[in-house]
């Protein structure tokens, strides 16, 4: 391999993990809150765990609870009390936190949930890579109980998406679902040190007080022009309310049975996941061009194969792109356009093709898996034979 | 829902912190009485609801915060202790109380109580003991005696019950007493003692499940033997009993259990609300022994948890801080 091509500037090594850590504190302090860091050791994101207990110079908290399921309900109780409350796992602490995380779309708090995923049901290969908890992040949980997901690249890209965890977190009132993967979490690559801001750049908004002989009710429910309720912190006079899982009625947030409700309630909650769309950047192709015979579309941390390989194919001449989601769900708004705009779609994933079928289902489009779970990341050549294949009836 | 703010500086009354919504739980339930006994003790600690959070899990007890007119979050089952911790980390000025049934918070919330007591996080819990699961309609609980009869134990019960307060104590509680729900003179003063309590404070308050488990307690809440049948404690007095207060509580010869004896025949203990054995052997005791009812154990930390956490983060926090520093608190070099 020749020469690393880098942009100029100051760099440092940045494992995954720790590019998670500084970027969920900079979320915080461009959101201007106290961060509650709530967890349970698991393997591999412990070390979030250990990387954040050493940033306490910063308005953050650290408590390592009793299971998965109080780590999680410790952070919504954070974020209920008014700071932004985080919990990580992987994914067999991640099923146990499914009915807690419900909540959090009940209630709609803000919530960042970090996922290094790792292979396999079960225990599973604790130590070993995989992108097998899409569907868990997307569809994991009773009822209709839409989330944000998101997914990190690279080590250096977790910096920037846990900061955006946090912001669409905090501005939409929602959990969201942050996936990276035992890979990622733990190599180290050069990094471009980011600027930084020295004041809030999206600070978090609460209800106001309520003054002296103001009168009516305050309403939990009631929605801006983003679907978004209002965040009342306790302490806060005046706007003392209720919250919880039963079913609410809309503005008030008192309990509801009834049906044109419910209906109404459960329509609200996922067009506010939806309205995110308009808030994510749109989907651009990292390689090759906009059109053309084949795209590649990846996720997480089969970034660097696939990179590699379609870099390797388009100096060769052929009509392949890089198309990588960082935003999961809900999907770029542009990505349907996007994708039509191509002859093949070939989705590679870590998983028995997970992505791939939500596309499909999405848009109705003829992508098509590439899977592999060995418990290893792709190598560059079953990513370029498969290009190959596509494009040359196999070479 | 929201009570108008007051104007003036005039305290507030049980009524202020009763919502508008429609109490939902049986009627004759025991609940409603602790509800009572609760709205008079705020009233009588001139709470602001501002500040003032109720927490719940699931069961009947844990509709309990929607008929408080404070914050109030009605979480998922078992977990309320949990979401409590994460609130007074998050701010530790809130005056945190939380409430569960036994099944709540013994069985399916077993984990979370326990953890919350030897933490020792600032929570006022709220055990409402009715040996029963209700709202799921009457199947056997972790506190149901054995041969308890249910849909789900027609013949009986198998398991032994958990005893909340020896459970507690067993976990390092600082804080434990026990409340009768149709107690109105008794129970505000146990729950305005454990609310002055600085750390982990558990009451258990015995309650009558009038639709699946009525009378399971009136052995010893019925007006004709509650004399002999309870005993009530305070500090510094004598433990003495019975309809003609002729009966007290001394330790056995080995001193490993209380024993019931009459007055003529010597003197009793003197209650010691800071003293862990005695409330050991007060919690222990079953009928035909007088159930404990007060203050058991009343021993705080010198600082409660989250205090404790605030205090460890106070002694790190730098407010000159600066995140673009630390990204750079390692080798870096300069790509030209």
């Amino acid at each position: 391999m020749g020469r690393a091509d880098l942009p100029a500037g100051l760099y440092r090594t940045v494992t995954g993990h720790e590019a998670l850590a500084f970027g969920l504190l900079d979320g915080a302090f461009n959101t201007d809150l106290d961060l509650v860091f709530c967890s349970y050791p698991i393997t591999p994101a412990s070390n979030l765990l250990h990387d954040m207990a050493r940033l306490k110079s910063f308005r953050v908290k650290t408590f390592q609870a009793e299971d998965e399921i109080a780590a999680v309900c410790a952070a919504i109780g954070a974020s209920y009390a008014g700071s932004i409350g985080i919990t990580s796992s992987s994914g067999p602490g991640i099923a146990l936190k499914a009915e807690a995380i419900g909540l959090a779309v009940m209630t709609e708090l803000p919530l960042v949930i970090v996922n290094s995923q790792r292979a396999g049901p079960s225990t599973g290969m604790p130590t070993k890579t995989e992108q097998s908890d899409l569907y868990q992040a997307v569809l994991g949980r009773n009822g209709d109980s839409p989330i944000v997901v998101l997914a990190a690249a690279t080590p250096s890209d977790c910096y920037a998406m846990a900061r955006e965890a946090v912001r669409i977190a905090v501005h939409h009132m929602t959990p969201v679902m942050l996936l990276t993967d035992g890979f990622l979490a733990n190599a180290s690559e050069p990094w471009l040190v980011p600027p930084t801001e020295d004041t809030p750049a999206f600070p978090a908004r609460f209800a106001e007080p309520r003054k002296d002989g103001e009168s009516g009710h305050f309403q939990a429910y009631a929605r801006d022009d983003r679907g978004v309720r209002p965040w009342a912190r306790p302490g806060t006079p005046g706007l003392m309310h209720r919250i919880g899982g039963i079913e609410k009625q809309n503005l008030t947030g008192n309990i509801s049975y009834d049906p044109a409700n419910h209906q109404l309630m459960t329509d609200a909650r996922w067009n506010k996941v939806l309205a995110v769309a308009g808030d994510i950047p749109e989907q651009a192709v990292e390689l090759g061009e906009t059109s053309g015979r084949l795209a590649i579309v990846g996720w997480g941390s089969t970034y660097g194969p696939i990179s590699r390989a379609v870099t390797v194919r388009c100096e060769r001449g052929l009509s392949v792109s890089h198309i990588h989601l960082r935003h999961i769900w809900p999907l770029p708004r542009n990505l349907k356009e996007l994708l039509s705009g191509f002859d093949h779609i070939l989705v590679p994933e870590m998983n028995r093709g997970q992505l791939v079928n939500i596309l499909r289902s999405e848009y109705l489009i003829d992508a098509r898996p590439l899977t592999k779970v060995t418990g290893k990341p792709f190598h560059i050549d079953e990513i370029e034979r498969a290009i190959d294949s596509i494009l040359e009836g196999g070479a | 829902m929201n009570a108008p703010l007051r104007t003036e500086q005039k305290k507030r009354l049980p009524r202020d912190y009763a919502t508008d919504q429609e109490v939902r739980w049986c009627p004759g339930c025991g609940d409603y009485a602790i509800l009572k006994a609760m709205q008079k003790a705020l009233a009588d600690l001139d709470a602001d609801p501002a500040n003032t959070v109720f927490v719940s899990g699931i069961g009947c007890a844990a509709r309990f915060p929607y008929y408080v007119e404070t914050y109030g979050f009605h979480t998922i089952h078992g977990r309320a202790p949990a979401f409590a911790i994460g609130i007074k980390i998050a701010n530790p000025e809130l005056d945190v109380w939380v409430v569960g049934g036994d099944g709540d918070m013994l069985s399916i919330g077993g984990n979370h109580l326990i953890h919350a007591i030897r933490r020792n996080v600032d929570l006022n819990i709220l055990l409402f003991n009715n040996e029963i699961y209700g709202l799921t309609k009457g199947q056997y609980s972790p506190t149901s005696r054995v041969g308890t009869k249910s849909p789900s134990t027609p013949r009986g019960s198998i398991d032994s019950p958990l005893h909340a307060l020896s459970l507690a104590l067993g976990a390092g509680a600082r804080f434990v007493a026990r409340g009768i729900d149709t107690q109105q003179k008794v129970l505000p003063d146990i729950l305005k003692a454990a609310h002055g309590h600085k750390g982990a404070a558990l009451v258990e308050i015995i309650q009558n499940c009038i639709v699946y488990n009525d009378n399971a307690f009136a052995g010893f809440t019925d007006r004709a033997n509650e004399a002999d049948a309870q005993i009530h404690l305070a500090h510094g007095e004598p433990l003495v009993f019975g309809s003609e207060r002729d009966r007290g509580l001394r330790l056995n010869g080995r001193g490993t259990a209380l024993e019931a004896f009459s007055l003529a025949d010597g003197d009793p203990v003197i209650h010691d609300v800071r003293d862990r054995h005695l409330a050991i052997l007060l919690a222990a005791m079953e009928p035909p022994l007088p159930v404990a009812v007060g203050v058991l154990f009343d021993d705080p930390a010198a600082v409660s948890y989250e205090r404790a956490v605030e205090m460890s983060d106070a002694s790190e926090r730098d407010e000159n801080a600066r995140l673009g520093d630390v990204l750079k608190r390692t080798a870096t070099w300069v790509m030209p």
